[in-house]
């Protein structure tokens, strides 16, 4: 071999070695883009008592999540069997958590958002305001994806005696989400003035469908919910 | 009395529950999140709540908690042992499970667990005997003292020995007639009160003999783990850690701890961080990258606010009291509180809002004009605006003593009769470590008793960061803190961003805005996400 052809060839070892680099640094990263449903909502509303249920775990009574819980499911329920694997993570609710949350979300391939309410009236007035500053939030990110993400408002608890009806709880979120949006378009230089397109805010607004119905995951009563999930995947 | 054991993993399912009060604990995990809980030991958190005390021991990323009532006193190295022999006691009998003997074990799990702790609340019981509020010991000594009475309370027998009167005690002599049924009853009764302990103790011998199995066991197991981890290092693992295979956590913290000094953090607050995230870490395969984001995660998660910012929701829900918002602003001479006061006003005026500035700096000369310059350009801007807002001023002049608290009192009072939305009150600048300046703070929070109280802090300064925001945070006693801070002069340390980190970091109060120039716009949320890129970077 003259010289020519060696530099040729370690130019050309160099630069494979190089791609193989490149290919080995970067494959976690690109491999974990999952098809994913996610579980949010605020804290003591249900959600991982819902995860735990989905994903088929051993039924534990439950404290707060500390971490967000990662499992399995495959859809459509109705035909587990040929269904094909979904991601389904469950978010503690905790605002502490929210920027971490926000990075979540970009490396996740979104499919639904389960967002799970409290119907309970007194919890339910408690928390009005993080619900709506939450899904506000929440919305900012999907709503910007064309056609935007689907959300299943998941108004749980239905079986307590002062669980308040599905219309009311419709009505006073609308109420409370122009009055988040106000002030958060004023809080906020980023640019969120596509929101003023929504103004004033109400669920059929929305690119993403949002959708109520109610369940109680403690009487095991949320097949509306698990249809909504077969429906998201059988037609998207 | 109330008190109560559970087992949890951070998923939030329970493996382990002692009663059915289990719904206290989310007040453990709200405080270990907000990391407001105290880290007594590593691993080992203590916090009380709603009159509660509480603990916890993590573990192989499972937690053991408990709670007990705030007046009991236990020492806290006893509940930290209990705790952790708790965990011992479930790891070893969790990893012998076969599927077979599964309802066996539980059961064997439940008394196991169950005499631990039961052990640690008489150990309780017995604290509270010794300062005399209950009752089991009463009864112990009283019958005690029965059994002493007959003997004590008999006549000192006479004898005349040579000649001379001898007091003794020595009656069992002359003493035919008393007790010898009474005698044979009580040891009869005794002899049956040890029969019972003997019995009991048995038992529990058995149970304590197995824990000590246990525990004596899974203490070998740990030491092994911690031998196998410390192995690996050298130059292949870190020619191998560029391919994303594991590395070693000391010498990559070491670096970090280093990067993160030179953005300015204090090195008591790196080091926090870094041992947070080793403790996470430890035990698992480790690859730069999941560092990396684990330390990405960990200074996000710090500088989150773990209460709502909204200020403006905040006011607009408390508009209908007869009281206006009253914002008062703290800090160190010079950082900047009146300039950052005046952005805050012109953003209220922005937001329609009405504001009124009280200056209570009657100290330093020149502090009310200055305020007085400052309101009139805002008045100047906001007819330029065209908004329905207005500013305005409430001064007294200077003076010592009490003629600040004095002075914020009229002010809110002027401000409700005048229908103000918002005041804030400027408060003179004050040496964090002088506790004469310090202490008039107290007075001032409790007379005017802020709906916020902020604090400015620049972002120059270093180290010394973590004294200000501490010393300040315990000023206001112990049932008031800081809400808010504002980090002035942000826009002069370049990416050095090191202070916010320190501040929050002592004291878990949230920062509201970032100071950014010296122009009255130049007010900036803050952007958790390109901060942390800066330290990183």
């Amino acid at each position: 071999m003259d010289k020519i052809q060696i530099t040729l060839l370690s130019i050309i070892l160099g630069l494979f070695s190089i791609i193989v680099v490149y290919y080995i640094q970067n494959f976690e990263l690109k491999s974990t883009k999952k098809n994913t449903f996610l579980i949010i909502g605020c804290n003591n509303s249900g959600k991982t008592l819902l995860f735990n249920k989905l994903t088929q775990k051993p039924i534990t009574s439950t404290v707060s999540s500390l971490e967000a819980n990662y499992g399995t499911i495959h859809l459509p329920l109705s035909q587990a069997s040929i269904g094909k694997p979904f991601q389904l993570i469950d978010y503690p609710g905790y605002l502490k958590y929210e920027n971490v949350f926000r990075s979540l979300v970009s490396e996740i391939n979104l499919k639904g958002v389960i967002f799970v309410v409290d119907s309970e009236i007194s919890s339910f007035n408690k928390q009005i305001n993080l619900i709506c500053v939450k899904l506000f939030r929440m919305l900012t990110i999907t709503e910007s994806v064309p056609n935007g993400v689907d959300y299943l408002m998941a108004v749980n608890k239905t079986d307590l005696f002062n669980s308040l009806p599905i219309s009311k709880i419709k009505s006073s979120l609308e109420a409370e989400m122009n009055k988040v949006i106000e002030s958060e378009l004023k809080n906020n230089e980023d640019d969120l003035t596509f929101w003023l397109d929504y103004m004033p805010f109400s669920f059929e607004r929305t690119n993403g469908n949002i959708e109520f119905k109610t369940g109680s995951v403690l009487k095991d009563k949320y097949s509306d919910w698990t249809n909504w999930l077969d429906e998201r995947v059988v037609n998207p | 009395m109330s008190q109560s054991l559970i087992v949890f993993s951070p998923s939030g399912d329970i493996h382990y529950q002692f009663n059915n009060k289990v719904i206290p604990f989310n007040d453990l995990i709200a405080s270990l999140v907000n990391q407001t809980a105290t880290e007594v030991d590593t691993n080992f958190f203590t916090c009380s709540a709603n009159q509660k005390r509480f603990y916890c021991y993590k573990k192989n990323d499972k937690y053991a908690a408990s709670y007990f009532d705030s007046v009991t006193t236990i020492d806290n190295e006893k509940i930290k042992q209990t705790l952790s022999d708790v965990l011992k006691t479930y790891f070893k009998l969790v990893d012998d499970l076969d599927p077979e003997g599964q309802i066996h074990v539980h059961d064997k799990l439940k008394t196991l667990i169950d005499y631990q702790f039961n052990q640690l609340t008489k150990l309780q019981q017995i604290h509270a005997d010794d300062s005399g509020t209950s009752t089991p010991k009463a009864v112990v000594s009283s019958t005690s003292a029965s059994k002493k009475a007959p003997a004590s309370s008999k006549k000192k027998m006479r004898k005349w020995v040579d000649g001379e009167m001898v007091e003794t005690t020595d009656h069992s002599a002359l003493d035919f007639s008393t007790g010898n049924i009474d005698d044979s009853f009580q040891a009869d009764s005794e002899l049956l009160k040890v029969d019972v302990n003997a019995f009991k103790k048995e038992n529990d011998l058995v149970l304590v003999n197995e824990l000590n199995d246990i525990i004596g066991t899974s203490d070998d197991e740990d030491e092994d783990e911690t031998d196998e981890a410390g192995t690996k290092s050298g130059f292949l693992s870190k020619f191998t850690s560029y391919f994303g295979s594991s590395i070693n956590i000391d010498e990559v913290s070491k670096q970090f701890h280093e990067q993160l000094i030179s953005k300015n953090v204090a090195p008591q607050t790196a080091r926090q961080i870094l041992d947070r995230i080793k403790n996470q870490l430890k035990g698992k395969s480790v690859t730069l990258a999941n560092f990396k984001k684990a330390l990405v995660d960990e200074l996000t998660k710090t500088l989150s606010p773990n209460v709502s910012t909204d200020l403006l929701y905040d006011i607009k829900a408390k508009a209908n009291r007869g009281r206006p918002y009253v914002i008062s602003v703290v800090g160190v001479n010079g950082v900047g509180k009146s300039t950052n006061l005046a952005k805050l006003a012109y953003w209220f005026l922005q937001n329609d809002l009405d504001v009124l500035i009280c200056a209570c700096d009657t100290f330093r000369s020149g502090a009310v004009e200055q305020l007085k310059v400052h309101v009139n350009n805002l008045k100047a801007l906001n007819a330029n605006m065209n908004s329905n807002a207005k500013i305005d001023i409430f001064e007294k002049g200077y003076g010592g003593g009490d003629h600040v608290v004095a002075t914020a009192k009229a002010a809110i009072q002027y401000g409700a009769t005048e229908k103000f939305d918002v005041i804030l009150i400027d408060t003179a600048g004050r040496t964090h470590s002088n506790a004469k300046l310090m202490a008039p703070l107290k007075k001032f929070g409790d007379a005017a008793n802020p709906d916020k109280i902020i604090m400015v802090g620049e972002a120059l300064v270093g180290t010394d960061s973590v004294e200000q925001a501490t010393n300040f945070n315990n000023a206001f006693g112990n049932k008031r803190n800081l809400d808010f801070f504002i980090i002035s002069k942000v826009d002069t340390v370049g990416d050095l961003m090191g202070t916010m980190i320190n501040m929050v970091m002592a004291t878990n109060v949230p920062i509201l805005f970032m100071g950014t120039g010296q122009t009255y716009t130049d007010i900036k949320r803050l952007n958790v996400k390109t901060i942390v890129d800066n330290l990183m970077r």
